[in-house]
């Protein structure tokens, strides 16, 4: 029992002080509160007039910025954003710089950091989404989406790779986020990976689009991985459900190739021709089985298809000329051989590049333009030559 | 509106939290201060301790061995107990642990039973600055029964060499006594066989010239003089100072030991014999400018044009083969050929080599382990030096993509005359690979030269448990007609498995050159049966890291009585032995036979 005339202790003390503390910071809070919603009001109207008017909503921020010192960071990210959308990204920048990120306002940054991922400005928007990250708001998942992607365009795949498992963590049910991340571990070639995260959407109740392209999906990284027993029964699981389609069949192919069966491989490229000769694939992959087979003279017949429906395969390339080794055509096999490994060499430097793209430099984009050029891949040379004309501070 | 009211909600919510933090952080203001002085001090990555366990866990077996196994592991009743190190311990992650031991089947003392020669790679230090020493070697000596006895000490041979990986036997010395070569981290030697059961360890640069870290080697005349060349890979120029640190891909960001990437390819050697003892680096001189991270090697005349050819393995780079010929160089020539790279045309990457005749042509044909996820890589030999990537053919693909191939042996292991494919697996990666450090071996039994089919599960106890297996080499080691397998492991003992598929009748032949090398590497020899030819290669190296047992074995169940062979010496006539007894080994000497054209 405690004395009345005791004095107080010092825990009371303490107590005291806390309550004194909440009043005091509590009350500013609240102050705060009332000011912000008024600031953010204010805000909100100049933003709201942005695409009629860029310009005098640039000057009421400005105007703004002046009068509510304390609302520096907010305004100089609406400044930023207004900036960034006429692309004027010197000046977007150094407004930036000034923002705080860690407390300036969601959905400024998202939409700052959105104009800067269309306009290839990553490691900037990178710098806007990162908060946005940690701070567990309803962006949070697009922040997630958005970093990803432009991880990956950076060539940052395991980075791409941390922001796919940590969306799906947060929402374990959303299927589209889980089938990016199982198509991401197969870009990166974590096939081993990949195969448990096919099991693991393969628990749920999938919409039947979704099952059809999950159980392929399994199917084929049970073969990439030599696990032929499981993948026979993969077949009968879909033809069961599915019934025997063309994808299945093209599996059945890949899946005889691998046992050595290349009698009834080319059985059953040959019965679904007629449906995909269409696809140079189709023509490569017939090829390659009469090579193996010691038909030479026929492989060479689909392989020269496969060359002129695609010439920038370094693989039909090479087997084409393999198939022209085989028949003591040497020089056509070394014109074809050195085709084939131009290419690779060219993939091998892209791939070189993109490792390294997170620290490219303009020479570097103009180069992956180039190579993709020599590709035939005049779309992907266009955006590589667009990217080499951005400084992405 | 609803964003705002949230952000609104969110701005009180750490106005209050903000004061808190302030508030509670004033009324512990004195607790300890963050002196950075007073944290430890960021590690060296290259001291950072190993996460996992030094030693890997061996799963046991998990079946009883049964009378239909291929193979019993004799182990323990042999009495060789060794174990190549690799410094995995100290924690260092460096490059040259990733590579692994090799073993050397050879009759040293030359009383006709195969001795067992291991390497013994080496230790890193945990403390800086780093030391990496080099351990002994360990030999073996048959006495006969599955009884060895070591007698590394009495042979001159427990001596601090520098850190070791492969090894080859030669006769360096053309004295009629075996030597053994040994590849080092730091610098190669050679064991000079003094024929007393001693050896001297001899590496003066007059004998032999240093050229940096060795991987594995191989031994024959390649310039037809009559004496053994050396031809030395090496797998990049790495040092303590080039040393980078690697980690783990994907979201696996261990520290972890270095893929080929991370180093530059470098160029093999080759060393002329120059008759009085001496090698000379003839590499420049030839025209060797070809680079690759050479971790294989087999020496053998692969293209039939009596001329001793060599074919090299590379991580992650195409493969080599250099024909040897009158035009006196040594270019690759391996992607005209046709053993450069894999069923697609891509490089990949390579370890283990062997050479043998798989589909009864008579032409050799080369098999190539690779990582996982890869195929290994089965060359068919086309003749003409040509071959064909037949791994799909053969029914080979698949079967090894969740397993890293190192040592391996293309062997008639169950005396049907068709050899079968032996492969030692384990990933050179500590943690962060996609299949596992320790796996299990396989075994490929071929069917009539027309596909392989794995049967490892039926060769006994040992091919259930996993390891991380390196150098590996065959050997009849109780001269019964079939060959044996020794495996070197990743700090683990080396294990002897004996076959047991014995045939009740065999041929067994060892040449003896005598208008050439000694060892007659590049020969042929051809076995007549009832009904066709069966052809076998003298080659030297392959394995991995290795050199398996020199002597030819024929099975002959079907011929009980006295039969022949024909030897197609290496660029000479050939020739034919006739009344050979079964059941025993021969010695075929050059010129004892009969000599018959073409």
């Amino acid at each position: 029992m405690n004395d009345v005339n005791s004095p107080p202790r010092p825990n009371s003390r303490v107590s005291l002080g806390i309550l004194i503390g909440i009043a005091i910071f509590g009350g500013l809070g609240v102050a705060a509160w009332i000011f912000g919603v008024n600031r953010s009001n204010i805000l909100d109207d100049v933003l709201q007039t942005a695409d009629e008017n860029p310009a005098a909503a640039e000057r009421n921020l400005r105007q703004q910025l002046d009068r509510n010192p304390s609302q520096k960071s907010d305004i100089s990210l609406a400044l930023a954003w207004l900036d960034a959308r006429r692309d004027d990204w010197d000046d977007a920048n150094l407004l930036f710089n000034q923002v705080e990120t860690s407390t300036c306002r969601t959905d400024l940054l998202f939409k700052f950091a959105s104009k800067a991922s269309r306009s290839f400005r990553f490691k900037l928007a990178n710098r806007a989404l990162k908060p946005l990250r940690d701070r567990n708001v309803q962006e949070t998942p697009e922040a997630l989406q958005l970093l990803w992607k432009n991880y990956s365009a950076q060539g940052e795949s395991e980075e791409a790779l941390h922001c796919a498992k940590e969306l799906l963590n947060r929402q374990p049910s959303n299927h589209a986020f889980h089938l990016e991340l199982i198509k991401a571990l197969k870009a990166a070639s974590l096939d081993v990976e990949c195969l448990d995260e096919i099991q693991k959407i393969m628990q749920f109740d999938l919409p039947r689009t979704l099952q059809v392209e999950v159980d392929h999906l399994y199917l084929d990284q049970l073969i990439i991985l030599g696990n032929l027993q499981s993948a026979w029964k993969q077949v009968e699981t879909i033809r069961s459900r599915y019934g025997n389609s063309t994808q299945l069949q093209t599996k059945l192919i890949d899946l005889y190739r691998a046992e050595g069966k290349l009698d009834q491989a080319l059985e059953v490229v040959t019965e679904i021709f007629p449906h995909v000769k269409q696809i140079p694939a189709a023509y490569l992959t017939r090829g390659s089985i009469l090579l193996d087979l010691g038909r030479s003279d026929e492989a060479i017949v689909d392989l020269e298809k496969s060359t002129e429906l695609e010439p920038y395969n370094e693989r039909s390339q090479f087997k084409l000329s393999e198939a022209y080794r085989s028949t003591g055509k040497a020089s056509l096999s070394e014109k074809h051989r050195q085709l084939g490994e131009r290419i690779r060499r060219n993939r091998v430097r892209i791939g070189e590049l993109m490792k390294e793209l997170s620290h490219a430099g303009q020479r570097d984009f103009e180069e992956l333009s180039s190579l993709h050029l020599g590709l035939g891949a005049a779309e992907t040379a266009r955006y590589w030559k667009q990217r080499a004309q951005i400084i992405d501070k | 509106m609803r964003l705002d009211r949230h952000r609104c909600r969110s701005s009180i919510s750490s106005y209050v939290l903000i004061s808190l933090v302030f508030f509670i952080a004033g009324c512990h203001s004195d607790s300890k201060s963050s002196n950075p002085s007073s944290q430890p001090a960021s590690p060296d990555p290259l001291i950072k301790p190993a996460r996992v366990p030094v030693k890997p866990t061996i799963k046991p077996a998990v079946v009883a061995a049964t009378s239909n196994d291929w193979f019993d592991d004799l182990t323990s009743k042999t009495g060789i107990d060794f174990t190549n190190q690799n410094g995995r311990e100290a924690g260092r992650f460096l490059m040259i642990e990733s590579f692994g031991g090799g073993v050397a089947m050879v009759d040293y003392d030359l009383d006709d039973v195969v001795d067992v020669f291991v390497t013994g790679g080496g230790t890193i230090s945990r403390e800086s600055p780093i030391q990496i020493q080099g351990l002994p070697p360990a030999l073996f000596r048959n006495q006969g029964d599955w009884n060895f006895s070591a007698v590394t000490s009495q042979a001159g041979l427990a001596l601090p060499i520098d850190y070791s990986q492969g090894c080859a036997v030669t006769d360096w010395n053309s004295d009629g006594f075996p030597d053994v070569f040994v590849c080092c981290y730091g610098r190669s030697r050679i064991f000079l066989n003094s024929g007393d059961g001693t050896f001297l360890p001899a590496i003066d640069n007059r004998l032999l010239p240093d050229c940096g870290w060795g991987t594995a080697a191989a031994f024959g005349d390649w310039d037809g003089d009559a004496l053994p060349d050396l031809f030395l890979t090496r797998y990049t120029n790495w040092s303590l100072e080039t040393d980078v640190p690697c980690y783990g891909k994907g979201t696996n960001h261990e520290r972890d030991l270095c893929g080929p990437t991370s180093y530059p390819p470098t160029t093999s050697r080759f060393f002329h014999n120059s008759g009085d003892g001496t090698f000379e680096d003839w590499s420049d001189h030839l025209g060797m400018t070809a680079t690759a991270h050479g971790l294989g090697v087999i020496a053998s005349d692969l293209n039939l044009d009596g001329w001793l050819d060599f074919y090299v393995t590379s991580d992650a780079l195409p493969n080599h083969l250099f024909p040897g010929g009158t035009d006196k160089k040594l270019v690759d020539n391996a992607m005209e050929a046709g053993v450069a790279v894999g069923e697609w045309g891509q490089a990949e990457a390579s370890m283990g080599v062997d050479v043998a005749d798989y589909n009864g042509d008579g032409l050799p044909d080369i098999f190539v382990t690779n990582f996982e996820k890869e195929d290994h890589a089965l060359y068919r030999n086309l003749g003409h030096g040509m071959w064909k990537h037949s791994t799909i053919a053969a029914g080979l693909a698949a079967s090894s993509r969740l397993r890293v191939g190192f040592g391996t042996a293309f062997c008639d292991f169950d005396n049907d005359h068709w050899p079968d494919l032996f492969i030692l697996n384990g990933n050179p990666i500590y943690t962060t690979a996609e299949t596992p450090y320790a796996q299990r071996p396989q075994l490929f039994r071929n069917r009539e030269g027309k596909h392989f089919e794995e049967i490892s599960l039926q060769c006994g106890p040992y091919f259930h448990e996993e390891h991380s297996g390196r150098g590996s080499a065959v050997a009849d080691l109780d001269n019964d007609g079939d060959f044996d397998i020794i495996t070197v492991l990743m700090n683990e003992p080396v294990r002897i498995l004996r076959n047991r598929r014995s045939s009740n009748h065999f041929l067994g032949v060892q040449l003896h050159a005598r208008n050439g090398e000694r060892e007659a590497v590049g020969a042929r020899v051809i076995f007549h049966a009832s009904e066709r030819n069966w052809t076998q290669f003298v080659v030297r190296g392959g394995g991995y890291f290795s050199q398996s047992d020199p002597r030819i074995i024929f099975p002959c169940d079907e011929l009980p009585g006295p039969l022949s062979v024909t030897v197609c010496w290496p660029g000479r006539r050939q020739e034919v032995f006739r009344d050979l007894k079964t059941s025993q080994f021969h010695h075929l000497i050059e010129g004892r036979g009969a000599y018959e054209d073409e």
